[in-house]
């Protein structure tokens, strides 16, 4: 089950690379297998979801940064207060 | 495996895009770069500045440089933002470069050749206060049309009707200014 979870993360890497390249290279770091462009899967997903017996897999920190308070006030500063 | 060719609308060379340009033109073509790439297609991202045109002339004057390091130095800060933003381009070009010169230069005689070139007189307008023809744009007037007062000469924001700058009643040269955003 647990493999089946982080193989879909890494499936979703994949598929959103094109989209948000950046973080999804981060996740396939994580997952060290991926170098370059990551291909597009074909053929029946079953490979996908059950494969990679036994690779470790390290935490990440978040992949998108919290906004902090005082970040805020600096975006605020510098693009103008939210409109009601 | 298939070739493909994609390209997005040139920004053009004056000053830094607003995000829109980002939005509507260079991120979905990049996405779809990105995307024939994963599937394996061969592909050539090809953008670059459009550097011809009154608004580089224009533009460089405003910022009191000559004309080809003006568009020098606005082409390197546009190439970094797109660079940082991580667009994917095998290449962002220029359209003031030899390589583009002697293409659009092949495609003309080619045409020409052909018989496919037409000789036209058409109406400029001429603008005795900046002693230069002006482009479209940097005309104001009275729209035909709708009366509204603001209209550019391409353009009338009041009615949108689509004009020619000779059609403006009452035309007058548009501060270069206002004239500038693209």
């Amino acid at each position: 089950m647990t493999r089946t979870g982080l193989n879909l993360v890494r499936l979703s890497a994949v598929l959103a690379w094109s989209i948000i390249p950046a973080l999804s290279e981060t996740v396939l770091r994580g997952f060290g297998t991926e170098q370059g462009v990551p291909r597009w899967p074909s053929g029946p997903c079953g490979a996908f979801l059950n494969g990679g017996q036994g690779t470790p897999i390290p935490r990440l920190d978040p992949l998108v940064a919290k906004i902090s308070p005082a970040q805020t006030g600096h975006l605020a500063a510098r693009f103008g207060e939210r409109n009601s | 495996m298939t070739k493909i060719l994609i390209t997005s609308a040139l920004p053009y060379v004056n000053g830094v895009k607003h995000l829109g340009n980002l939005a509507g033109s260079l991120l979905p073509a990049d996405v779809h770069a990105r995307f024939r790439r994963q599937t394996g297609d061969e592909v050539l991202f090809i953008c670059g500045t459009d550097e011809h045109g009154t608004p580089a002339e224009l533009g460089a004057i405003q910022a009191g440089q000559d004309v080809r390091d003006f568009r020098d130095q606005q082409h390197a800060v546009q190439a970094d933002i797109y660079r940082r933003f991580g667009l994917s381009f095998d290449h962002f070009g220029r359209s003031s470069s030899p390589q583009n010169h002697a293409l659009t230069q092949h495609f003309y005689h080619r045409l020409l050749a052909a018989g496919l070139i037409d000789e036209r007189e058409i109406r400029q307008v001429w603008s005795p206060a900046d002693r230069r023809f002006l482009a479209d744009r940097y005309v104001l007037g009275t729209c035909p049309h709708c009366g509204f007062e603001q209209a550019r000469g391409d353009q009338c924001d009041g009615c949108d009707a689509l004009l020619d700058a000779p059609d403006l009643i009452h035309p007058r040269s548009a501060p270069i200014r206002c004239a500038r955003a693209s």
